[in-house]
């Protein structure tokens, strides 16, 4: 039996665990108390204000999402969030293949069976990244009803979605009408209890591990006939009674960090590629079109599938494409399936009849450096040559083929050949192209007069009047592309043979119905980067319009386009290799006299052009060997191989090693000012104020250095206050571009008039809604993408959040990223202007939205540190094109009379070349703000490059991502934080690390101006005045915390004592004893 | 020596256990520690924590056999030790938790970083051990 001393001596044992235990929890939490804040809805803190009059009146919501009082009116937002949403898909479903007698639009009240364990569990958003989040309305209850249950479990994204939500009465809508078959829907919802498919679905079968350990073979796991006979022998039965149409639904995930990877399939489903149809996809294909008269095919699927083999089906009578649709856009497909709208989309990317023909692909996965030993600094030893150059895509195909009718440079060879029977040959190689789309009407499209050319010293645009005829009998909207082509020099500059320069829609037109659209074409897009070209200053690289005939042409996608302009240039069907013979009326042609090297040679922000990316081109680099870049002088000699087992050369590896920046210590720094009293500015007494008010100056003057460190360190989603301007710590941002990820219910800004209580009944709804970035991308609707921003930036004032991390602007490099859910497209020139009228339509409601990943984010695999390899040129016209027309935003200036922009930008984990993007002043400063003009806030991704610190903030960086930090100066002190431990140079930070480094001091202000600034212009000035503060408050998880630490303290304090006792109780009975 | 651990009884066992649990949490911690890109702040100051933490258990165990096992001078050392390996584990707990946030999502293929979180658990359940096994030999009697 234990002595009492003995318990008491364990028991304090017990409890001084206990009590370790309670306090680990208890700092852990304080440390990621914003991110416990925002899981569980809690506030640690408020930023609070008193009220002068002039609070919550720079930025508003519309008055249908206000009650008459100023209070949220929850369900007008979710209401519109639904139209929103519906309309997004209804304008960005692209029907790929109809026959308008057999196929759609089906009659109200038709009876349709749906095949396709997507049928029952859709993919409405990615898996992990930008998910579609809260209730959603079921494609089937789109069909059939007229309202959907949001308390029901069955309809939420997920299950952690738990929480309150209006009843379905809140939220009617009009349905399609339709009659779905229930029996194959139960059948689905059997069999998916253990296939556990999610409708925010990952590419889990894919993964990579950076040690090839962890590839797993991907498995679309769609059952086959036999299990679904097993839940319901006798399921064929039910299509007598819903059998005038079967709707079969085929679909692929996406997500972030997760690739499909070529050839990568599980055994036994008959398919070569991860995103070809698999045996059991066919054999659904085969019970419909075997059951039914009317089939149509659903590609539920943000990656190019491979469904050649559907176009050549006879008994397949429709194809629409959807993409991620979010939670209502079922109601958009609805509609069309329905006839209530015409299908008015084209598709954002080239659908190859075989992936892997995309020369990018020779180059697509896991590669590492040969001597990744010689390699110091973490995740630096993977690379990715992409040699296919400016041929991405459509470039690829369109390029190609041009060269085929043209006879140039062997196009025509096997070189490349996937799916072609003998030499290369465009329609076997390409089942849809690049921005084609049908409709259930028809227009024409007619250049009025000839375009007028509008040309300055550095601006050469054509102004097109574009008159578009509603020929055919249903209402319908018109998307007009316009492509161009540049003179081609063989051997010269790579060019495309066609390339997409603007588009826009028009309204919806009824039948007979004409509307004019004014388009500017701005030839900026169409000039070529040449960086061997030596500029009159001696510095090299610039953009180029080559003498000789420019071709403008209006077309159905870019194939169109281009049998137009070959049509323009005298080929037919009859002379040459053309697949369809053009309409040379659709064409706009002049002449360039002369070679021009001026143009576009000096930025709208008056800045010099050159070359800013040597270190992005392999072949620039001393020792390396030679890689051959794709070039269509000679397709087949330069088709890329796989560059495998490179060694990095020795003049790369301190770049690879991230020696970028080295310490000065002996500069004299006296002219720099810091905390100085001569002023005394207050941050919010610049709202609105331009980049270049004097007043900034001095506002930076009053900072301490340690407090522009911090700033410049600490970029999210909480940020440090800067006491001597008074700006306070708070939660200011979040992810994602399909809408903010925060429920309403726990808005950042709960001072806001407008904020959502916890007692309403929509409180838990996220606005994180909308469709994925490629079904945004296939309206080709400038209108919508700039009121898709809008709402966004509406639902920002709801949830107090001032900058988004979004959307994604990356192009599509190939059909195999994973996150190409997030992209728009493979072409820069749609992607980049979404990305501008989305930014345009979130600032006019003080949302920054902060576009990512800047850039070449072009795979998941390695995607930390990656260092991808590309000609300058190939990176400029490629992929930062679309960044540039975001950044410049030159519509806007024109409309707004202002030199206007994107206001926000994330890096991506990757490399330029060698070099990290974070650390590389060509593209953070030279590129983004030289030449581009951008001002404002430029973030890390997550965690990354935080051993890079004086190199990244010298670079142009303007903060980092820093996760869950809070409390800082305090709590989370940048000193000693873990995450800054480590700096690659080894110097280890301080606060006067800085003393002898003029240009480090000039970088942190430089940094810190461009933060403030985009805040400045933001919904934060909302809630700022002279007493703007933060006051913490409690909340249950930490008094729950404190609680347990007194309790256990208690008893270990206790214990102690009782040991204490017993142990004098027993000394003075041994003494009795003795005695 | 094998006449004086003969004579030893479970206490004795239980501390000695101990001990050498807490020298492979070390080990684990060191192998944590040293990857590239992935150090701790703090591992100098856990390192000796645990290391006093030892010199105390074994101090103890010289008491116990002195003044026997429940001695305030014992009582004294094993709390130290206790409460000494109970801000080792919470070091490296604290440490590692957006390691781990970051492997159980957007990070879950950096099989480097599994491997650095791994040895982190295996450190953090030996010091955990090790306190229990300290914690269960203060309620045996031991030797008076």
């Amino acid at each position: 039996m234990l002595k009492k001393k003995q318990l008491w001596h364990g028991l304090s044992l017990v409890f001084s665990i206990l009590l370790c235990f309670c306090l680990t929890v208890s700092i852990a939490l304080s440390t990621f108390s914003a991110t416990i804040d925002t899981a569980l809805g809690t506030r640690s803190s408020i930023v609070v204000s008193e009220d002068d009059g002039t609070l919550y009146s720079t930025f508003t919501p519309e008055a249908d999402h206000l009650n008459s009082d100023g209070t949220g009116n929850s369900y007008g937002l979710i209401a519109n969030a639904i139209e929103l949403g519906r309309q997004i898909s209804a304008e960005g479903s692209v029907l790929l293949k109809n026959d308008m007698a057999t196929g759609l639009p089906l009659d109200a009240g038709t009876k349709i069976t749906m095949l396709g364990i997507r049928s029952e569990v859709p993919l409405i958003g990615a898996g992990f990244g930008v998910s579609a989040k809260g209730p959603y309305i079921p494609f089937d209850e789109a069909l059939s009803n007229n309202e959907t249950d949001f308390q029901n479990e069955a309809n939420w994204a997920s299950t952690a979605m738990k929480g309150t939500y209006a009843t379905m009465e809140d939220h009617k809508f009009e349905g399609g009408g339709f009659k779905v078959n229930p029996v194959m829907l139960d059948i689905y919802a059997e069999l998916n209890k253990t296939i556990g498919h999610k409708v925010n679905g990952a590419i889990t079968s894919g993964e990579i591990s950076s040690d090839n350990a962890a590839f797993i073979p991907f498995d679309p796991q769609e059952p086959s006939l036999a299990d679904i006979a097993r839940v319901n022998s006798k399921y064929q039965d039910s299509f007598a009674d819903y059998g005038d149409a079967a709707i079969v639904m085929v679909g692929r995930p996406g997500s972030e960090a997760a690739d499909y990877l070529p050839g990568m399939v599980a055994d036994g489903l008959e398919a070569d590629e991860p995103l070809e149809l698999t045996k059991n996809e066919r054999d659904l294909i085969d019970l419909a079109t075997e059951n039914f008269e009317t089939v149509i095919v659903i590609v539920n699927s943000t990656s190019a599938m491979e469904i050649e083999e559907l176009e050549q089906n006879e008994d397949v009578d429709s194809i629409l494409w959807i993409g991620f649709p979010g939670s209502y856009g079922f109601l958009g497909v609805s509609d069309i399936i329905s006839g209530k709208v015409s299908p008015s989309a084209g598709l954002p990317d080239t659908y190859a009849v075989k992936n892997m023909s995309a020369p990018a692909m020779m180059n697509m996965g896991d590669f590492t450096f040969a001597n990744a030993d010689e390699i110091t600094r973490v995740n630096s030893s993977k690379y990715l040559m992409e040699v296919e150059g400016i041929y991405v895509g459509y470039r690829y195909y369109e390029t190609r083929y041009n060269d085929v009718v043209m006879g140039l440079g062997n196009a025509d060879s096997t070189a490349g050949t996937y799916a072609s029977t003998g030499n290369w040959n465009y329609d076997e190689e390409v089942a849809y192209p690049f921005g084609y789309g049908l409709s259930y009407t028809s227009f024409t499209q007619e250049i009025i007069g000839t375009p007028k050319r509008v040309q300055t010293a550095h601006e050469i645009a054509y102004d097109f009047e574009v008159k578009v005829t509603n020929t055919g009998d249903y209402a319908g909207k018109s998307i007009v592309q316009i492509y161009g082509q540049a003179p081609y020099i063989d051997g010269g500059l790579e060019k495309s043979a066609i390339q997409l320069l603007a588009f826009d829609k028009t309204q919806t037109l009824e039948a007979g119905e004409s509307e004019t659209l004014t388009i500017k074409v701005d030839l900026q897009d169409l000039a070529s980067y040449d960086s061997a070209h030596v500029n009159a200053d001696g510095t090299k690289g610039t953009y180029v319009l080559d003498a000789g005939e420019y071709y403008l042409s209006m077309g159905n996608g870019s194939h169109d386009a281009l049998n137009n302009v070959l049509a323009a240039q005298g080929k037919t069907t009859a002379n040459s290799k053309m697949d369809a013979d053009g309409d040379a009326s659709k064409v706009f042609n002049y002449t360039e006299e002369t070679y021009d090297d001026v143009t576009f040679s000096i930025t709208k922000n008056d800045v010099q052009v050159e070359n800013n990316l040597n270190m992005a081109d392999w072949n620039n680099y001393e020792g390396a060997s030679e890689v051959i870049n794709l070039s269509r002088s000679d397709w087949e000699g330069t088709y890329p191989i796989t560059y495998d087992n490179l060694v990095a050369p020795a003049s790369m590896l301190d770049d690879l090693n991230g020696k970028y920046y080295e310490l000065e210590t002996e500069d004299d720094t006296s002219e720099m000012v810091w905390d100085s009293d001569v002023t005394s500015h207050l941050f919010f007494q610049l709202s609105g104020a331009e980049f270049e008010d004097y007043r900034w100056e001095e506002l930076l003057n009053q900072m301490s250095i340690e407090e522009s460190m911090y700033l410049a360190a600490y970029g999210g989603p909480i940020f440090p206050s800067v006491p001597s301007i008074g700006f306070v710590e708070a939660y200011l941002l979040e992810n994602c571009g399909n809408g903010m990820t925060v429920p309403l219910n726990a808005s950042q800004d709960i001072a806001a008039p407008w904020t959502i209580s916890d007692k309403d009944p929509n409180a838990s709804w996220t606005p994180q809604v909308f469709a994925s970035s490629p079904t945004v991308a296939a309206s080709f609707n400038p209108d919508l993408f700039y009121d898709l921003g809008k709402f966004v930036g509406e639902e920002a004032l709801f949830t107090g959040l001032a900058i988004l991390w979004g959307p994604g602007l990356n192009t599509h490099r190939h059909a195999y990223n994973g996150r190409n859910c997030e992209y728009y497209s493979e072409d820069a020139i749609l992607a980049g202007n979404i990305s501008m009228e989305y930014a345009m339509g979130a600032a006019t409601k003080g949302l920054i939205a902060s576009p990512k990943h800047y850039a070449f984010n072009d795979q998941e695999t390695n995607r930390k540190g990656v260092a991808p390899f590309m000609t300058e040129q190939r990176a400029r016209e490629v992929e930062l094109r679309g960044y540039q027309i975001a950044m410049e935003s030159n519509k806007y200036d024109d409309i707004m009379g202002k030199d206007v922009g994107m206001m926000g930008l994330m890096t991506s984990f990757s490399k330029i070349g060698a070099v990290e993007i974070p650390a590389s002043r060509g593209m953070m400063t030279d590129i983004l703000k030289e030449e581009w003009g951008f001002h404002g806030y430029a973030v890390t991704d997550i965690f990354d490059d935080t051993d890079l610190y004086s190199a990244s903030v010298y670079a142009g960086i303007t903060a980092y991502d820093i996760r869950g930090a809070s409390g800082f100066y305090d709590k989370t002190s940048l000193f000693s934080d873990n995450w800054f431990a480590n700096q690659t140079d080894g110097i280890k930070l301080s606060v006067d690390m800085y003393e002898g480094d003029l240009k480090m001091q000039q970088a942190l202000k430089e940094s810190n101006h461009n933060t403030l600034w985009a805040f400045s212009q933001s919904n934060l000035m909302n809630r700022y005045n002279a007493s703007t503060r933060v006051v913490p408050q409690m909340t249950w998880w930490r008094a729950t915390s404190i609680a347990t630490i007194v309790v256990t303290g208690g008893l270990m304090l206790g214990s102690i004592a009782m040991y204490v006792l017993c142990f004098k109780k027993t000394k003075e009975e041994e003494e009795v004893t003795n005695d | 020596m094998t006449n004086y651990l003969k004579k030893q009884n479970t206490t004795f066992w239980l501390s000695a256990a101990a001990i050498l649990i807490a020298v492979v949490g070390i080990v684990m911690l060191t192998l944590s520690n040293g990857v590239k890109g992935y150090s701790i702040n703090s591992y100098a100051l856990i390192l000796v924590a645990v290391i006093v933490a030892i010199g105390l258990n074994i101090t103890g165990t010289y008491f116990t056999d002195k003044q026997g096992a429940h001695s305030p001078i014992v009582a004294a050392l094993s709390l130290a030790s206790v409460l000494l390996l109970g801000f080792a584990l919470g070091n490296i707990l604290l440490n590692r938790l957006v390691l781990a946030s970051a492997l159980f999502t957007y990070d879950a293929v950096n099989t480097i970083g599994w491997g650095v979180f791994y040895n982190s658990i295996f450190a953090i359940g030996a010091f955990l051990t090790s306190s229990i096994l300290i914690s269960v030999s203060s309620f045996i009697k031991g030797k008076n």
